[in-house]
């Protein structure tokens, strides 16, 4: 019975991660739409809610084309690992409170290890691999510089989320994303009870996860005035569908995590509880999705507003002012 | 724990099972015309010359060099935040000496200009020799 | 057999059969970003294993260090080689003969460490989480070599950077 429960649970993860794709999809072109005046899509469907299908079927009646000097073999692993990646980090998020059923505890996470921190940290580092092996195994220049870049990018703002983490660490002294956010419920969220440090590792955190998500402002790995598609110039098809699915995939984790480490997470004061009903966890899935989306709202805001950095500048903000300021914040906070 | 390790397999082969159906999926319905103009690499219409894999600028391997250090840095942060609370003064004082002493590796780096993308004509020169 | 021991070992052998697969992909494979590419395999199939024994802080240490980091210095350094145009290299300089005897007495001596182990460590007598440990004992017994590992971490990115830049200048 608790394995059906478990499979019910593992099936309802994997529909709600790959579900909030085409929502997003949908969304970014009414919201870019919306900014930039003009209407955006509004012939398929109502409100054009059906044009990400219509992009899907698209894509997969497009000829799957694969340049001959390409390296075979990984130009089709690639694609994969940049769509499995972020899928398995949402393993690691909770996202709704336990429910309690006869008298099984049923956790709205698909895994809990105790150290999902630990374990969210350690699969968010292998988002490099997919970018710099597609750009490679391409075989055209421009796809591999847009894979360098992208690795190298990836990787120098990677130390300033793990400094994030540890932040967290240092503040709530737990390395699991479920008590964490029972302990936000207990002593309030951590953007507010713990002011000044919160926030600018909030904002930290934010703009780290906009470059590795490769987002604008930071999406120099495919800049077209330089690098035509950057690291999947070559991709067509299917392929290039997971590409673009991973990266949506990769955004809506990311949000859930800033939502779980600075936003409490399910917990809203006066709506979301303990009880274990089922009622409960859904408004707890409710309200998650909410905070979610506020910022992935805000992520789509800042990508039809601010124009792209340049590379030099990029890599100057991140090892010349987040880094040094991350390391100092964390010593202030050990200290007090 | 043991439980969690299956679902945890469980998840990636739905996911893996979901990927590899859209992949088949694919090509039972899409057209498979290939011809040798179609096939080749996209250099904005000029012929391809020699392959891409070419040698890169170093800095990239530096920059990687780099973060590798203080990966490894932050990695051995963690147990050490994990306890710190318990142990007192002499925990904040070892880590103390520990970031101090990569942060004096980061100020090294800093100063001979390691970290810095753009560099000035004259010191491109300084190194290379030529103005390259 | 319970359900978790049955499970327990379907893990296992599964992530062994893949460490074993991409090893041998690595030994034998002669273009260099595809070993590297094996490698990735073998590393995730080990930190799987670290994972089963709920070595959880090694499972992320190995992944965190050795895929995020070293793989990918790797990937650069293969993509800085000189004749990366030809990109079907292998090296060449040692007689497979004296490889496979290397590679039997390593094996050997893995198998003498296995069989003569005192017991098996047991992993689920464990009450405190890793992490916990290996915190409370690098302030304790191991302070003097974790600060010992800072200079030599220091001492490593001094070295490689200036090694680095040497390079370029030649």
């Amino acid at each position: 019975m608790n394995i059906v429960l478990e499979l019910v649970k593992v099936l309802f993860a994997f529909v709600l991660v790959m579900g909030i794709v085409p929502l997003l999809i949908w969304l970014e072109r009414k919201i870019s739409a919306w900014i930039q005046g003009r209407v955006g899509p509004n012939r398929v469907g109502p409100f054009g809610l059906l044009q990400p299908l219509a992009d899907v079927v698209k894509l997969l009646f497009k000829e799957d084309i694969v340049p001959t000097n390409a390296d075979k073999g990984m130009y089709f692993f690639a694609p994969l690992l940049a769509m499995v990646a972020p899928v398995i980090l949402f393993a690691f998020i909770p996202f709704g409170p336990d429910i309690v059923l006869a008298d099984y505890t049923f956790k709205l996470q698909v895994c809990d290890f105790g150290v999902s921190i630990l374990f969210f940290m350690a699969v968010l580092s292998t988002a490099v691999f997919a970018v710099a092996f597609g750009g490679w195994a391409s075989n055209n220049k421009y796809s591999l510089l847009g894979g360098i870049r992208a690795a190298s990018q990836l990787v120098s703002y990677e130390l300033i989320l793990s400094g994030s983490f540890l932040y967290i660490l240092l503040k709530w002294n737990t390395l699991s994303f479920r008590e964490l956010i029972e302990k936000q419920a207990a002593y309030g969220w951590t953007i507010v009870s713990d002011f000044p440090f919160s926030l600018l590792f909030f904002i930290l955190f934010f703009i780290a996860a906009l470059a590795e998500n490769k987002r604008a402002p930071f999406d120099l790995p495919e800049a077209e005035p330089e690098l035509v598609g950057g690291y999947h110039t070559e991709y067509s098809s299917m392929k290039f569908a997971m590409f673009f699915m991973g990266e949506y995939i990769a955004i809506t984790v990311m949000c859930f995590c800033m939502s779980v480490m600075f936003l409490g997470g399910y917990h809203f004061p006066g709506v979301v509880d303990v009880s274990g009903n089922f009622l409960n966890a859904l408004l707890g899935l409710a309200v998650i999705l909410a905070k979610v989306f506020i910022l992935i709202f805000i992520y789509m805001w800042i990508r039809w507003t601010l124009p792209r950095f340049r590379y030099d500048i990029l890599m100057r903000l991140s090892w010349h002012y987040l880094l040094p300021l991350t390391v100092i914040l964390i010593l202030v906070k050990a200290l007090i | 724990m043991l439980l969690d390790f299956g679902v945890l397999l469980l998840y990636i082969v739905i996911a893996c099972g979901f990927l590899t159906a859209a992949l088949v999926a694919g090509r039972i319905i899409r057209p498979n015309k290939p011809y040798k103009d179609k096939l080749t690499t996209y250099e904005c219409g000029e012929d391809t010359i020699g392959t891409s894999f070419i040698q890169f600028n170093v800095r990239f391997y530096v920059i990687a060099l780099i973060f590798l250090i203080f990966e490894v840095e932050i990695v051995l942060l963690f147990p050490w935040a994990v306890v710190y609370k318990n142990v007192g003064l002499i925990a904040l004082i070892e880590m103390g000496v520990f970031i101090l002493i990569l942060l004096a590796g980061f100020a090294y780096v800093w100063s001979q200009k390691d970290l810095e993308w753009v560099k000035s004509e004259i010191e491109t020169e300084k190194e290379h020799g030529t103005n390259l | 057999m319970s359900l978790n021991e049955i499970l327990l070992n379907i893990i296992f052998y599964a992530l062994a059969l893949t460490g074993l697969f991409s090893s041998f992909m690595v030994a034998t494979s002669t273009n260099m970003v595809r070993t590297a590419f094996s490698l990735l395999g073998v590393l995730f199939s080990f930190a799987g294993l670290y994972g089963l024994l709920r070595a959880d802080f090694l499972f992320a240490a190995q992944i965190l260090v050795y895929v995020g980091g070293i793989l990918v210095l790797i990937i650069f350094a293969i993509m800085l080689t000189h004749k990366i145009a030809n990109v079907n290299l292998s090296n060449e300089s040692t007689s497979s003969s004296t490889v496979i005897a290397v590679v039997c007495i390593l094996f050997a001596v893995l198998v003498f460490i296995a069989l003569t182990l005192p017991e098996y460590i047991k992993i689920n007598q464990r009450n405190k989480p890793l992490t916990e440990m290996i915190g409370n004992n690098l302030l304790s017994d191991s302070l003097l070599p974790f600060e010992i590992l800072s200079v030599l971490l220091l001492a490593c990115l001094i070295g490689a950077v200036y090694l680095a830049r040497k390079e370029v200048k030649e």
